[in-house]
C-alpha cells in the first residue's frame, strides 16, 4: 500500500504521461484504485488525466490568444501538451503557468511553427506582465514645472512598473495587430518595442533610435543631463534638448513615468 | 473553540464577465466570494475591482491552490500573497478545498482526491492548523468533488471531513453539489453524507451545476442549479440552519441579473426550509 506521499507521486506521473500522449498509471497506482460502474480504475485516473491538460491549455490559450489564432487551434492545443510535458507548472497561480512558453515555442519556431510566432508570445506575455504590473502614481506635466532650471540637469526620471522594453527580431507588433493572420509575407526586422499600461489598457510602439537611448539611460536610473548626452549620439547634438523635452511630454501623455516620490 | 464566522446571507461569485457591473455599481449581492489566486497580483485592474467591490460589499476569499493535503511543503510564497490579500481588503473569511493538488513543486492546478486514511487525516489535520496559525484566524474546508475512490480508505469522506474539523479546529464549506456529484460517481447517499456532518461547523454552503458525462457527473460549475442539488441544500438547511450561501456558476457564465435570480432562489429556499422549520419547531 503506498503511503500518501508515494500516492501522490505516482498520480502526478499519471497526469503527465496523459498529457504526452496515453495515460498510463503505474500498476501500484491502479491497484488503489476502485473500479466502479462504467469506469474502471484507469479510466477514473483518466479523468483527472485529461482535465489536467486541458485546463492548462485553456490558460494558455487565454493568455496566447494570437499565437493561437497564428497557429491554428489543433497545433496550438498539440503545442500547450507538449510544453506541459516539458514545463509542469512550478507557480500556485495559473497566471504563471506560460512564462516559458516563447522559449519553448522558439525551439518549435520554423519546424513546427512560422518563426515569427515566438515574438508574439514574447509580446502577450509582456502584454501580461505590463497588465498586471503594480499600480504607480504618474508623473504630470505640472510636476515638471515646478523644477527648478538649474535642477533640470540632475533631475532622475523613473519609468513606473508597469512598462516593459522589448527586443523581437520580427515585427511582432505588426503581426500581433494582425490577429491571426499567419502570412508567409511578414520579413523579420529587429524591433524595440515599449509595452505600457494606461488606466487598465495595454499598449505597444516600435521605438527609434532616440527613445530607445532615452530610455535605456532612464531605466539604469540615469539623471536627464545623461539622457541628453545619450540622445546626442542619436540626434544632432543642439536638438538633443528639444528632442528629449519632446520625448518627456509623449512620456507623460503615455503615462510611463512615475510621480516624484512624496 | 466555536466557529466563527458571520451569516452574510446570499452570495455570488465574483467573476471578469461581471467586472462592468461592480465597477458601476450595479452588481448587487449580499456578499461575493473571489478566487484568491485572481488577486494575488502586483497590481492593475483585478485589484482595483477587487477594492471597488469591497466597498459594495463583504468578499470572501476562496482558495484553490493551497494544497492541504499536499505531501509538498507549505509554499511560502503562497502564504505572503494570500496574508497581504487578507490584510488588505479584510475577508470575512478564507476557504479552501479538502484535496491535493502539487507534488514535487509541480502544480495540476486541480483539486485531486485524497485517501480517507488516518495518515492523511493526520497530516492535513496538521496542514490546517498550521494554515490556521499563520493566517492567525480558522478557515473553511470544502469537500470536493470526486471521480475515483482509494481501496485502502478506512473511513468514508463525511466522516473525515467531520474529523478533519475537530482535530484542526476549522470550519466546514459545505458544496451540497459536490456531495451530489460524488454521491452519483461513487454510489453513496448523499442523505447520509450531509447528516454526518456536525452543523455548528459549517460556515459556508456552495451550490451550483454539473454536466452529466454519461459515465460520470461532472462538476462544471455550468447553468442553473438543478434539482437534486437543491433538495440537498434544503436538507442541508434543516441540518445546520440559517449559513451564508453562494451559488458558483463558472461556465457559459451568463449576465449577472441571471446569477443574482439564482442567488434570490437560494434566499427563497431556505425561507421555505427554515419558516417551515421554524413553525415545526
Amino acid at each position: 500500500m503506498p503511503n500518501l506521499r508515494e500516492l501522490q507521486l505516482a498520480f502526478f506521473r499519471a497526469l503527465d504521461s496523459g498529457t504526452a500522449g496515453t495515460t498510463d498509471p503505474d500498476p501500484a497506482l491502479l491497484a488503489v484504485i476502485e473500479s466502479r460502474g462504467a469506469l474502471d480504475a484507469a479510466a477514473r485516473v483518466d479523468v483527472y488525466a485529461q482535465m489536467y491538460w486541458m485546463r492548462i491549455a485553456d490558460a494558455l490559450l487565454e493568455d496566447f490568444p494570437r499565437v493561437a489564432a497564428l497557429v491554428g487551434d489543433a497545433r496550438f492545443h498539440a503545442l500547450a501538451r507538449a510544453y506541459l510535458t516539458a514545463t509542469p507548472s512550478r507557480h500556485a497561480s495559473l497566471r504563471y503557468v506560460g512564462s516559458g512558453f516563447a522559449d519553448f515555442l522558439a525551439t518549435r519556431a520554423s519546424a513546427e511553427v512560422p518563426p515569427f510566432v515566438p515574438d508574439v508570445a514574447r509580446l502577450e506575455w509582456a502584454r501580461l506582465a505590463v497588465f498586471y504590473a503594480p499600480d504607480a502614481a504618474v508623473l504630470t506635466l505640472a510636476d515638471l514645472q515646478r523644477v527648478p532650471p538649474g535642477e533640470w540637469a540632475a533631475l532622475r526620471l523613473h519609468p513606473v512598473p508597469a512598462l516593459q522594453i522589448l527586443e523581437v527580431r520580427w515585427p511582432a507588433h505588426t503581426i500581433w495587430a494582425a490577429a491571426g493572420d499567419a502570412s508567409d509575407t511578414w520579413k523579420p526586422g529587429g524591433t524595440m518595442l515599449r509595452v505600457w499600461r494606461d488606466e487598465f489598457r495595454v499598449y505597444q510602439s516600435p521605438m527609434d533610435a532616440a527613445e530607445i537611448a532615452a530610455l535605456v539611460v532612464l531605466r539604469a536610473r540615469g539623471t536627464f543631463g545623461d539622457m541628453c548626452t545619450a540622445l546626442a549620439a542619436t540626434v544632432p547634438a543642439e536638438d538633443a534638448a528639444a528632442h528629449a523635452g519632446a520625448l518627456l511630454l509623449r512620456w507623460i501623455d503615455d503615462h510611463v513615468l512615475a510621480a516624484p516620490a512624496p | 473553540m466555536a466557529l466563527s464566522v458571520p451569516y452574510l446571507g446570499h452570495g455570488l461569485g465574483l467573476r471578469t464577465q461581471h467586472y462592468p457591473q461592480i465597477t458601476d455599481g450595479t452588481a448587487r449581492a449580499d456578499w461575493f466570494e473571489v478566487i484568491s489566486e485572481n488577486f494575488m497580483l502586483p497590481g492593475g485592474r483585478p485589484l482595483a475591482v477587487l477594492a471597488r467591490t469591497r466597498e459594495l460589499a463583504p468578499v470572501v476569499l476562496h482558495g484553490v491552490s493551497l494544497s492541504l493535503g499536499s505531501t509538498d511543503p507549505l509554499s511560502a510564497v503562497y502564504f505572503d500573497e494570500l496574508a497581504a490579500l487578507a490584510r488588505r481588503f479584510e475577508p470575512a473569511w478564507i476557504s479552501d478545498h479538502l484535496c491535493w493538488g502539487s507534488v514535487g513543486d509541480h502544480y495540476a492546478h486541480d483539486l485531486l482526491p485524497l485517501p480517507f486514511t488516518e495518515e492523511a487525516l493526520a497530516h492535513v489535520a496538521a496542514r490546517v492548523t498550521a494554515v490556521q496559525e499563520r493566517l492567525g484566524r480558522q478557515i473553511l474546508v470544502e469537500n470536493v468533488s470526486s471521480y475515483l475512490t482509494y481501496a485502502h480508505s478506512v473511513m468514508p469522506e463525511w466522516e473525515f471531513l467531520a474529523g478533519l474539523a475537530d482535530r484542526a479546529d476549522c470550519g466546514i464549506l459545505l458544496d451540497v453539489n459536490n456531495i451530489y456529484v460524488s454521491a452519483c460517481n461513487h454510489g453513496f447517499d448523499a442523505a447520509t453524507y450531509v447528516a454526518a456532518i456536525p452543523a455548528a461547523r459549517v460556515g459556508q454552503i456552495h451550490l451550483a451545476g454539473h454536466t452529466d458525462k454519461g459515465t460520470h457527473l461532472l462538476d462544471s460549475h455550468v447553468g442553473p442549479v438543478p434539482d437534486p442539488v437543491w433538495d440537498l441544500y434544503r436538507l442541508a438547511l434543516r441540518q445546520c440552519g440559517r449559513v451564508s450561501t453562494l451559488v458558483e456558476w463558472d461556465e457559459e457564465i451568463p449576465e449577472f441579473p441571471v446569477l443574482a435570480a439564482e442567488a434570490e432562489r437560494a434566499r427563497a429556499v431556505e425561507a421555505e426550509v427554515l419558516g417551515a422549520y421554524a413553525e415545526s419547531a
